[in-house]
């Protein structure tokens, strides 16, 4: 092999890193791209490529019921729980961040367990927890469970926002006079304003994107992913493609809002577990 | 002003009531692992252990899990290894990649691939149209399709933790392996990737046991016939209300991955120390 191709190689797997690379975000990009495309799709059989334009796809997500339902109670489902899970999540931040204590470190893993569990044990695990104790408010069981779920994840956010606010400001109030309460309502919050909006948008999505701990818990009518389970298992026509391209534009609005008001690269550097 | 220690710790308290939720939903999974009535504490277990029917889903789960491992993080690495040598905008554009795949809905996630490597999906159209198959190549509803749908869903995972070695590691290295002649091959052999065993070792650790825990994706891209652990436990609680027997799959599978994953960091950990 010449000193030209070694350049280029990875020795001895005879692949280039740049063309995995670019191998491993074409398999990101490229079903996205299938799904956008074929959600306009005017023939029934979602069949790449498109012969044409039509909206009637996404006409048809729009007045099914069953979808309107579902989006109603993941919305519902998703706003509860990131409210509820920030609020947790803020206050545990706050301990482990600003104050040294002992088991601090082992505080700060436990509370992130939940990311590390498996969600079917997550989802079976509460099953059987409800049922045993008779609860059967499926709405508040589902709710119960994706705030366990979510609030690892607004912690982490509080947490990558705190470091990087100076605890000085904070020390400034308390010693001015301020209660810790007062401190922290109107020094703290406002500084961590950013990260504590970035810790609702991440864990409304998590909330409704959860499709395995809340099909254990469902009964009855489901959330958006259960719907739209039960549908591509029955039907085949692009109203999904139209429903996963709406879905894609949100969350794409959502990472841009998170990336603009504190940075997606730094959710990644918090101790405990990696993203 | 120093605050009282139980004013501070107060702030963890309603994180870890859902701590407590947690141990009780998983105690309540043990519990009824180990419920068999007038059968022996660990029918469940020997039920599950004794038929090759149901040690063939930990095999095929484990095996699943194995393939996606080796591709999420060679391909991850790939994509890493690139992000550190392009420029900014380039790497803030794969980071949003990452993110929005690791932000997707997971169903439609999944739909998404249906529509890319299905039968009649875009890349069997493309091929077929152009000539160089004849019939449709089956590229999901098998074990292939899985692992492929789970490398596409692991990547942020995988990339993350060895990207943040990668980084760690000073250019000058690189730079004084070539000023002592060496190629940019044996500089990445010898340097680079004895360097980012850290990071290696956890994407590793991260994407086997997110695939082994992965319920969705096996669901919609198995087709039924490729039902790992995960499926095997939704299927029993769900379908025939055998809370017990699916915990003990669950728990077989999940304890049986923790113990692999323990023996690797311990390997990993004891070669890192040795070099």
């Amino acid at each position: 092999m010449s000193a030209a191709t070694t350049r280029s190689l990875l020795p001895g797997l005879g692949v280039s890193p740049v063309l995995l690379a670019i191998a491993g975000c074409a398999l990101l990009v490229l079903p996205q791209l299938v799904v956008i495309i074929t959600s306009i799709d005017p023939s029934p059989a979602a069949i790449f490529p498109p012969k044409g334009i039509s909206f009637e796809w996404y006409a048809n997500a729009f007045t099914r019921p069953a979808f309107r339902e579902a989006l109603l109670l993941s919305v519902i489902i998703a706003t509860v729980t990131a409210a509820i899970a920030t609020t947790i999540g803020t206050m545990a931040a706050v301990l482990v961040v600003r104050h040294r204590f002992v088991g601090r470190r082992a505080l700060i893993a436990a509370l992130q367990l939940p990311m590390l569990i498996p969600e079917v044990m997550l989802g079976l695990g509460f099953l059987i927890l409800f049922s045993n104790v008779g609860m059967r408010a499926t709405l508040f069981n589902i709710m119960l469970a994706h705030v366990v779920i979510t609030m690892p994840f607004a912690l982490r956010v509080i947490i990558a926002n705190l470091q990087t606010v100076s605890v000085s400001i904070e020390e400034a109030a308390q010693v001015l006079g301020a209660g810790p309460i007062t401190s922290f309502v109107r020094v703290t919050l406002p500084v961590i304003q950013s990260g504590v909006v970035s810790a609702l948008i991440f864990s409304f999505i998590v909330s409704f994107d959860n499709f395995t701990v809340t099909a254990f818990l469902v009964t009855g009518r489901g959330t958006l992913p259960i719907e739209i389970y039960a549908y591509i298992r029955t039907e085949s026509d692009p109203t999904i493609a139209a429903i996963s391209t709406l879905l894609i534009a949100v969350s794409i609005v959502g990472i841009l809002a998170i990336e603009r008001i504190l940075g997606i690269e730094r959710l990644s550097r918090v101790e405990g577990t990696p993203l | 002003m120093p605050v009282k220690l139980s004013a501070r710790l107060s702030l963890a308290a309603p994180a870890l009531v859902l701590l407590a939720l947690l141990a009780l939903a998983l105690s309540s999974l043990v519990a009824s692992s180990f419920a068999t009535g007038s059968a022996p504490w660990y029918a469940h277990y020997r039920k599950f252990l004794g038929e090759d029917v149901y040690v063939a889903y930990i095999v095929r789960s484990f095996r699943v899990a194995a393939w996606t491992t080796l591709f999420a993080v060679t391909i991850g690495y790939a994509i890493a290894y690139v992000m550190t040598r392009v420029p900014r905008t380039l790497r803030r554009l794969i980071v949003m990649v990452l993110v929005l795949q690791f932000f997707s809905v997971s169903i439609t996630r999944i739909y998404s691939i249906i529509l890319l490597l299905g039968n009649n999906g875009a890349v069997n159209r493309a091929l077929l149209g152009s000539g160089v198959i004849d019939a449709p190549l089956r590229l999901i509803y098998n074990e292939l399709g899985v692992v492929i749908g789970l490398v596409n869903a692991a990547l942020p995972f995988a990339v993350f933790p060895i990207l943040s070695v990668l980084e760690r590691i000073p250019s000058s290295l690189r730079e004084a392996a070539y000023t002592l002649g060496a190629r940019r091959g044996t500089t990445f052999w010898h340097v680079t990737l004895p360097l980012s065993v850290p990071g290696i070792a956890a994407s590793v650790v991260i994407v086997f046991l997110f695939s082994l825990g992965a319920f969705a994706t096996p669901l919609l891209l198995g087709g039924g016939f490729v039902d790992l652990i995960s499926v095997f436990s939704y299927e029993q609680a769900i379908n025939f209300s055998n809370y017990g027997f699916a915990a003990a799959g669950a728990i077989v599978s999940t304890l049986l991955g923790l113990v692999l994953v323990y023996l690797f960091t311990v390997l990993v950990d004891r070669r890192v120390a040795a070099t």
